[in-house]
This record gives structure tokens, C-alpha cells and sequence, in this order.
């Protein structure tokens, strides 16, 4: 589990996120909404350690996330950011190999570099330069590579190493058409049937609705509702969160509960 | 039918790379006899051969011609390969921690600083840095020229370093700065210099090889050797790097501390070669570039073949320094700037072509 | 799309075609010798010479034809000039000379760099290495050492007091009460602009052996100015040239001097009136005709 307690980041004055608190727990998916500016990627990025200067603690597995060495938490941890530049004309197969970066296996895992990029359908492109592909293939090919570092749980952790595993995944379905959207999402399910905690950030209200478990929905950089998926069919919550007229909220939360109930 | 995929995925890039290291081993070596035998004593081969059984051996010197090859063409070769492979290996280093082809290690500032001091001690010997020629004797501008480079990298970084964070984008700037404020320094110097001095500091800014000694050659084992038999271990590191430096954290690499080490071995290896041998441009440059064009970006392949073209390359073109207006002698880095000019502008042609045509 | 997707069908790419063909163009040059003539006993020692005035002395002394080879400052006579160039005299390579087998090596103390020297020793070539004084005593002393070295100490004789009697004669028809000019002189350095000399160089001391005032007092050679060159108000200008010169910046930039003004720029030969060599009686003697225009006034 990663507890996130009373976290604060401040860049000069300003509270990019102040006082948040959240939990992710093995095999339950986290879908963190709000508007633009909310923080959302903030708190990704401070549960991937990519901000380190923030105030409050989290803590992954009852012991502080950045006591644990980088190697170790690469091998459990998975992250997939927003936007990834690689303009060095890599092949596709390179860039999914480069997940296994964490074992040291990258010229040994030929099968489970095929079986990820057939998972997010890219395999066909896998001798394609990466800069050449399309925003979206060029995400699915990002999302093989950040599931291969948690592909298999890890039976080297040991006792005293991370137990369970963690993806967290960054708006990483902004590019891709409908049906990949829900492909990627479905396949997320099944990293979370097998016990993988799954946070991720999202813009889709909708998309959110037919897959998080939980809800944690941030405004300007304070909690303003967490709780069950339920909460998207909540009018009053969708206007507050997203400063919406009422009726559109209403339009948005009959829409929401149809996607509930679609499950 | 997938197993027939999935083997056409590694195998065939692995096949290409061993072929092509193994012709530019072979070129490599080739040239290196070459080396040793030409210049403007005629030699054959068999002398070629035999003087370096000796030189294996130890034996005592036999003819001229032992001497010659022994004395002024072996040491000349030596640093020919030591310099050229530590440039091209710190030019991939370079471009991989600047996710810039373009990027050359002057960035980092090694030459300026090592310009600035052997300017100062061609300018100012008879004054300001007559203790320093006393304390140094003939070793007065390599040495210099070392510190020079050390010195400003080591403040480069020091300036892009925030925090314990190395920030590429105030890495760029800060030495961009640090090389105008070196670049003006300099010009002072010029200044004020006399005619032989300025003649003097245009020699070596032209770069040549025709003047190392083996004391600085055994500088030049330690601080070109050193890092190039340590560097292709972040060859991991630097592919991931160019996915940017949070995923290279993701991905479980320790990047601060890579990232010095990186810079640190590229600053050592290029000041090194310019203390010794003055300024030799467009290896770092070019050579990585060539090497990204036949064998792909991948650094577990770019790093050793990067290794064996720059040290080629420039036994290459110290050959023509030596041979073309025989007996007098080119500045190598003259040469290479007129191998490496055309040889850019021609990458550069069929990069716009690929790019057209896909 | 990369150019490299040809190389796993065993099809070389256009990068190692090229780097072949390089080097089998490199091959043919190696092929090319440089002077192979057996030496015979009897023979006089082959000499390479290093320094303008060297050689001119050399060739002084009646020795021009065992020169195999120069550096790039010995351009008098114009038979240098058609030797074998064994590149500039501070930075010399020892294979370079060695090819050329050479028996002697005379060159200036200035040459370098030293291991070059030590080298050479080692190579079994006789090396001499000449100082340098910019005076009439200096000239006569290189003379006296070249002509040791090549064992014509005969001609040496004879060249010195040649070049002694010119040196006088040329003094002496300066009359003896005359006003040391105050002097500028200027080397037009081609595109390095102009630059005027001051203390410790070559044309300081051939104004000091002329008694002339040199109007600049610093170190070396400095790009001059016409408002620098105005405040130094010389009386007569001295141009040479290493490289073509707009006359016209010459001008301009003595604009209102005295000089100028009364039409006291003259040109003179660089090569002459700075060699310090065995034609300095005829640079004395150059410089004196404008510096004193009176002794030529007053001449018969």
C-alpha cells in the first residue's frame, strides 16, 4: 500500500498542493479527476519521486518512499508520464526492451517484450523508428515499456523488499482513439485483478466512470471529494469539481451513472 | 510462424553490428600499420613489423629506421588512438546527456578552459607565469592546459548544479556563459601578445600530434584508457537518458550520480587530449554521428564502435598531416577540420534525404 | 528509413564504400618518396637551413648548392625559394628533416621546438645552433659561426669585412651634428592591419644603430591608430610590408603628422632592412638616405 499523508508542494508562495491525503491499495484502481491546475500530475509525480521536495510524508509499504534505493522501487513501481521526447531514431522494440532496464534482462526477454507490445497492439510497429510513429502508437509503445517493469510480480523482493506492485499511469490515454482507450483500460484491469494498486490521472470523466474503483477528485490543489465510484453520478459533486452549470452537471452525472451501471 | 518474428526482432541488428565492428577492427589495425609505416622516410612493412617486435620486447635500438618508427612514429600512433577514440567517446557522451546530436564537448567547456590557460602560458611566461614555468619546466602548457580544462568544466557544473540536481538547461546556459567570459579572456591575451606569440598560439589551436612525449603519453593512458574501459557500463543509463532524465529515475538509474560521473569522464578524457595536442575539432562531432547512421542510437553498440572510428579517424588524418606537404608538417587538427567539414555537410545531406523521403 | 536497414542484406553501405576508397588514395600518396640519392664519400655535407639570414649567409659563402632544404622565412636569394620547405621555424618535425638526410643542420637559437634538436642529435645530424643579436656585431658573429660550420672560415673573412665596410661607409656619410629623427615604423601586416614597432624589435635596433628616436615606446608590435599615431607626431615614417597593404590605410592613418605633412613616408624593403643579415650594410644604408636626407643634400 502507499499512504500519501498531509502532502504539501509549494513552488514560491503558491500551494500547488496543499494538505492532500490518499491511499492506494493492492489491486483497487485510483482514478485522481479534476480540472486543469488541480494537481493531479503534481501528486503523480510526487508518488514517483520525481518531485522530492514536497512537505508531509508517503509512505510505501510503512516505510518512507524515498528511503527506498531507486533500483528497488523501479523493479515494483512503474510509472507512465504524460509525454516522453525521444527523437534518436530507436526501433520500437528498443524502446519497450528498455523496461526491463530495472532486471538487467533486456537481450533475455524477447518473449515478454512480444507478449507487452501485442498487449497494447504495437507489436506490428516494432521495427518502426519511435519518432516517426503517431502520438497515440507512440504512447501504446510507452505503456509496453512501463509494463514490463512490473510485468511478473517480484519474487526476488524477499521479505524485506517491496511486497506488492504499483502503476501509475499519467493521462496515458490523451492521444489514443476510443477503442484503444478502452483496450489499455481493460488491460489495467487485469494488472489490477492481479493485485497491482493502479492510480491514474485522468481528464475523461467518462472513462473514469466505466473503470476506477475509487475516486480522488482534486481542486487547486485540495482534496474535494474522494470516495467510491459513485461519486461521479453525484451532480453537485461534478459541479463543484468542475465549476459546470448545473444542468450540464446533471447531464454529466445521468451519463456517469450509465457507464456504472454498463460494468 | 512466431518464432520466425519474434528471431527477426534482435538476431539481424546483432548480425549487422558484429559484421561492421569487425571491418572497423580490421580498418583500424590496417591503418595502424599504415601509420607506422608511412610518413616522409620511406619504410617498408617488414621493418614495420619488426620494429614493433622490438618495441614489444624492449630491445635496444637497431638502425635509424628502428628509431624512426620506435621514437617518432610509434608514440605519434599511440596518441593518434588515444585521442581520437577518447573525443568521439566524449562527443556520444556529450550528445547523450544533452539528448542533442548536435551537442560537442565544448559545451561542457574543456577546450575553452584549456585555450584560455595555454594562451596565458604562451603569453605570459616571461611575467605573470614565469613561477609557473620554473615549477613545470617543458610540461609548463600540457599541464596548464589540464587544469584549464578541469577548472572551468568543474565550474561549468558547478553553476548547472542546483540543489544536487544537474539541470541540462542550466548546464547549456552556464556554459555558454563561461565560454564567452574564457573566449574574452583570451582575446585579451591576444592581445597583447607579440608576433612569435601569436604565432605560437595559432599553432596550437590547430592541434598536432608531432610533439607528445611519453610522459605524456602515460597521462594520456590514464585519463583517456581509465574512462574508456568504464564507460560502456552506462551505456543503459545513457539509452535511457535520452527518454529523459524521470524516466531514467523511473527506471531505477542512479542519474545525478551518473551524470557526473558521465560528464566527469568526458571532461577528463577531451582535456587530457587537448593539453597534450591542442585543439582537434569535429571528432566529437562527427564520429558519433557516422557511427548513429550505420549502427543505430543504441549506446551498447555506439560506445565501442564510437571508440574504434575516432581513434581510425584520426590515425587517418594525422597520416595525411604527415605525408601531404612532407617534410614539413600539418597541424592535425587543420586536417581534420578539412576531412570533417565536407564529411558533415554530407551527413547532413543525407539526413534531409531521409527525412524527405519517409 | 536509417541508411543502416541495407547493411543486414551484406550490402556494404555508401559510408564503407567511401572509407575504402579513402584509403586506398591514402595508400598511393605513402608511395610517394622523397629524395632517395645515394650519398658518396666525397661529396659535400648536404645542409638544411633554418632562419632568413642563415640562409642568406650560406649562400654568402658560396655554399647555396648543398642546401637540400629551407624553412619559410629564408626567401633571399629567390634560388631558396625553390627548395624543399621544411615549414615554420618554431615548429619543425624531425621526420620531416630526417628525409631529406641531411649532414648539417644550421638554424637560428630561436628555432624550436628543442626536442626537434635533440632528436636530430640523436639521429646522428650535426646541429648548430646560431644566437641571434640584432646588432652589427651580431651579424658579423653569425657569419663567423656558419662559415665555422661549414669550414670556410676564408670567405667568412672576406664576407665580414664586406659587410663591415658597407656598414661603416654607409654610417659614415651621416653628418655629425645631425638631429636624431623622430621616427615611426610601420609593418604592414596584409590584413592584420598596421602595425608599429616599439622597443625589442628587430626594427628598434636597426633605429638604434642609426640613431634615430623611435617614437613608440612600448613592447613589441602594436596596431597603430591615427589619433596614436598623431600624439607620436613622427618626423618620418618607415612602411614595410610582409603582405599586400592599402596604401591608402597607410596614409590615412598618418593623417597631420609631420611626416605626413612633409612627405617623409617611405617604403622599404622588409626583407632587407630586417634580415640582419650579410646585406645589412645595404639596409643601413637604404634607412640613412631617409632618415638624413641632408647627407644626400650635402653629398657630392
Amino acid at each position: 500500500m502507499i499512504q500519501v499523508k498531509n502532502l504539501s508542494v509549494y513552488r514560491g508562495k503558491k500551494a500547488i498542493l496543499n494538505d492532500v491525503s490518499a491511499s492506494l491499495v493492492a489491486g483497487k484502481k485510483l482514478a485522481v479527476l479534476g480540472p486543469n491546475g488541480a494537481g493531479k500530475s503534481t501528486l503523480l509525480k510526487c508518488i514517483s519521486q520525481e518531485i522530492s521536495d514536497y512537505h508531509g510524508d508517503i509512505q510505501l509499504e510503512n516505510q518512507s518512499l524515498s528511503e527506498w534505493p531507486a533500483l528497488q522501487r523501479a523493479r515494483s513501481l512503474a510509472v507512465m508520464p504524460q509525454k516522453v521526447e525521444l527523437t534518436f531514431p530507436f526501433r520500437a522494440h528498443q524502446v519497450v526492451a528498455m523496461g526491463r532496464a530495472p532486471y538487467g534482462d533486456e537481450n533475455q526477454s524477447d518473449e515478454l517484450i512480444r507478449q507487452a507490445m501485442l498487449c497494447t497492439d504495437v507489436w506490428h510497429l516494432r521495427d518502426r523508428p519511435y519518432p516517426l510513429l503517431s502520438g497515440g502508437e507512440q504512447q501504446r509503445v510507452q505503456l509496453a515499456r512501463v509494463l514490463l517493469q512490473i510485468w511478473q510480480p517480484n519474487h526476488d523482493a524477499g521479505r524485506a523488499g517491496i511486497q506488492q506492485r504499483y502503476l501509475l499511469l499519467d493521462e496515458c490515454t490523451s492521444a489514443l482513439d476510443p477503442a484503444h482507450q478502452h483496450a489499455i483500460m481493460t488491460l489495467a484491469d487485469q494488472f489490477a485483478d492481479q493485485g497491482v494498486a493502479v492510480l491514474a490521472v485522468m481528464h475523461d470523466v467518462a472513462l473514469a466512470a466505466s473503470w476506477a474503483d475509487e475516486i480522488l477528485i482534486l481542486k487547486q490543489g485540495e482534496v474535494l471529494a474522494s470516495g467510491d465510484r459513485d461519486l461521479l453520478s453525484q451532480g453537485d459533486v461534478l459541479q463543484q469539481a468542475y465549476d459546470l452549470d448545473m444542468a450540464l452537471a446533471s447531464q454529466y452525472a445521468r451519463q456517469n451513472q450509465q457507464w456504472l451501471e454498463f460494468r | 510462424m512466431q518464432l520466425a518474428r519474434r528471431l527477426s526482432v534482435l538476431p539481424r541488428v546483432q548480425f549487422s553490428f558484429a559484421w561492421q565492428v569487425g571491418l572497423l577492427v580490421i580498418t583500424f589495425i590496417f591503418l595502424f600499420l599504415l601509420a607506422l609505416a608511412s610518413g616522409p622516410i620511406s619504410m617498408d612493412v617488414s621493418q614495420v613489423l619488426q620494429s614493433l617486435a622490438n618495441a614489444l620486447v624492449g630491445a635496444d635500438i637497431q638502425s635509424q629506421a628502428d628509431w624512426v618508427i620506435r621514437e617518432l612514429r610509434l608514440p605519434r600512433a599511440v596518441m593518434a588512438m588515444l585521442i581520437g577514440a577518447g573525443l568521439a567517446v566524449a562527443g556520444v557522451v556529450t550528445q547523450g546527456i544533452f539528448r542533442n546530436p548536435l551537442a560537442d564537448p565544448g559545451l561542457i567547456g574543456v577546450s575553452s578552459g584549456a585555450a584560455l590557460a595555454a594562451v596565458a602560458v604562451i603569453v605570459l611566461s616571461n611575467s605573470w607565469l614565469a613561477f609557473w614555468v620554473q615549477l613545470t619546466g617543458t610540461f609548463a602548457l600540457p599541464l596548464a592546459a589540464f587544469l584549464g580544462a578541469m577548472a572551468v568544466s568543474l565550474l561549468i557544473y558547478r553553476l548547472g548544479t542546483i540543489n544536487g540536481q544537474t539541470q541540462i538547461a542550466m548546464l547549456l546556459l552556464a556554459g555558454v556563459a563561461i565560454n564567452v567570459i574564457t573566449g574574452a579572456l583570451t582575446g585579451i591575451l591576444t592581445y597583447v601578445a607579440d608576433d612569435q606569440q601569436l604565432r605560437s598560439m595559432t599553432f596550437w589551436s590547430m592541434g598536432s600530434l608531432a610533439y607528445g612525449r611519453w610522459p605524456e603519453i602515460s597521462a594520456l593512458f590514464l585519463c583517456v584508457l581509465l574512462p574508456l574501459l568504464a564507460l560502456p557500463k552506462f551505456s543503459r543509463l545513457l539509452n535511457a537518458l535520452l527518454m529523459g532524465e524521470a524516466v531514467a529515475s523511473h527506471l531505477g538509474f542512479q542519474v545525478q550520480r551518473g551524470k557526473f560521473i558521465l560528464l566527469a569522464a568526458a571532461a577528463l578524457m577531451v582535456g587530457a587530449g587537448v593539453a597534450v595536442a591542442g585543439m582537434i575539432g569535429f571528432i566529437g562531432l562527427v564520429v558519433p554521428h557516422l557511427m548513429r547512421l550505420m549502427l543505430g542510437p543504441d549506446h551498447r553498440q555506439l560506445l565501442p564502435a564510437s571508440m574504434v572510428c575516432g581513434a581510425a579517424l584520426l590515425l587517418l588524418a594525422d597520416l595525411i598531416a604527415r605525408t601531404w606537404l612532407a617534410p614539413a608538417d600539418i597541424p592535425v587538427g587543420l586536417v581534420m577540420a578539412i576531412l570533417g567539414g565536407p564529411v558533415f555537410l554530407l551527413l547532413l545531406m543525407q539526413q534531409i534525404k531521409t527525412v524527405r523521403s519517409s | 528509413m536509417p541508411v543502416k536497414v541495407k547493411i543486414a542484406g551484406l550490402k556494404p553501405s555508401g559510408f564503407i564504400k567511401a572509407l575504402l576508397l579513402l584509403l586506398v588514395m591514402v595508400s598511393t600518396l605513402v608511395k610517394a618518396d622523397s629524395d632517395t640519392s645515394a650519398r658518396e664519400h666525397n661529396t659535400p655535407p648536404r645542409i638544411i637551413s633554418i632562419d632568413g639570414s642563415l640562409t642568406e649567409i650560406v649562400y654568402a659563402l658560396d655554399a647555396g648548392e648543398q642546401l637540400v632544404a629551407v624553412d619559410t622565412t629564408s626567401r633571399y636569394p629567390q634560388a631558396a625559394t625553390e627548395l624543399p620547405d621544411v615549414g615554420y621555424m618554431r615548429r619543425l618535425s624531425t621526420e620531416g628533416i630526417l628525409s631529406l638526410k641531411p649532414d648539417l643542420v644550421i638554424a637560428s637559437q630561436d628555432a624550436g621546438p628543442a626536442e626537434v634538436f635533440t632528436q636530430l642529435h640523436q639521429a646522428g645530424v650535426s646541429v648548430v645552433r646560431v644566437r641571434n643579436e640584432y646588432t652589427l656585431a651580431g651579424v658579423l658573429a653569425k657569419v663567423d659561426q656558419v662559415a665555422q660550420a661549414l669550414n670556410k672560415q676564408q670567405q667568412g673573412e672576406q664576407l665580414k669585412q664586406t659587410i663591415q665596410q658597407q656598414t661603416s661607409a654607409a654610417l659614415a656619410a651621416i653628418p655629425e651634428n645631425a638631429a636624431a629623427p623622430e621616427t615611426l615604423f610601420i609593418l604592414g601586416a596584409g590584413n592584420r592591419g598596421l602595425m608599429a614597432a616599439g622597443k625589442n624589435t628587430q626594427a628598434q635596433a636597426m633605429l638604434d644603430l642609426l640613431a634615430a628616436n623611435n617614437v613608440m615606446d612600448y613592447d613589441g608590435y602594436k596596431p597603430v591608430s591615427a589619433e596614436g599615431a598623431l600624439l607620436a607626431n613622427p618626423h618620418v615614417v618607415l612602411v614595410a610590408h610582409t603582405g599586400p597593404t592599402d596604401s591608402d590605410a597607410v596614409t590615412t592613418s598618418l593623417m597631420m603628422t609631420d611626416a605626413q605633412k612633409n612627405n617623409r613616408i617611405h617604403t622599404v624593403n622588409t626583407s632587407v632592412v630586417l634580415g640582419f643579415g650579410p646585406r645589412l650594410g645595404e639596409a643601413v644604408k637604404q634607412l640613412a638616405d631617409v632618415l638624413y636626407p641632408q647627407a644626400l643634400a650635402g653629398a657630392e
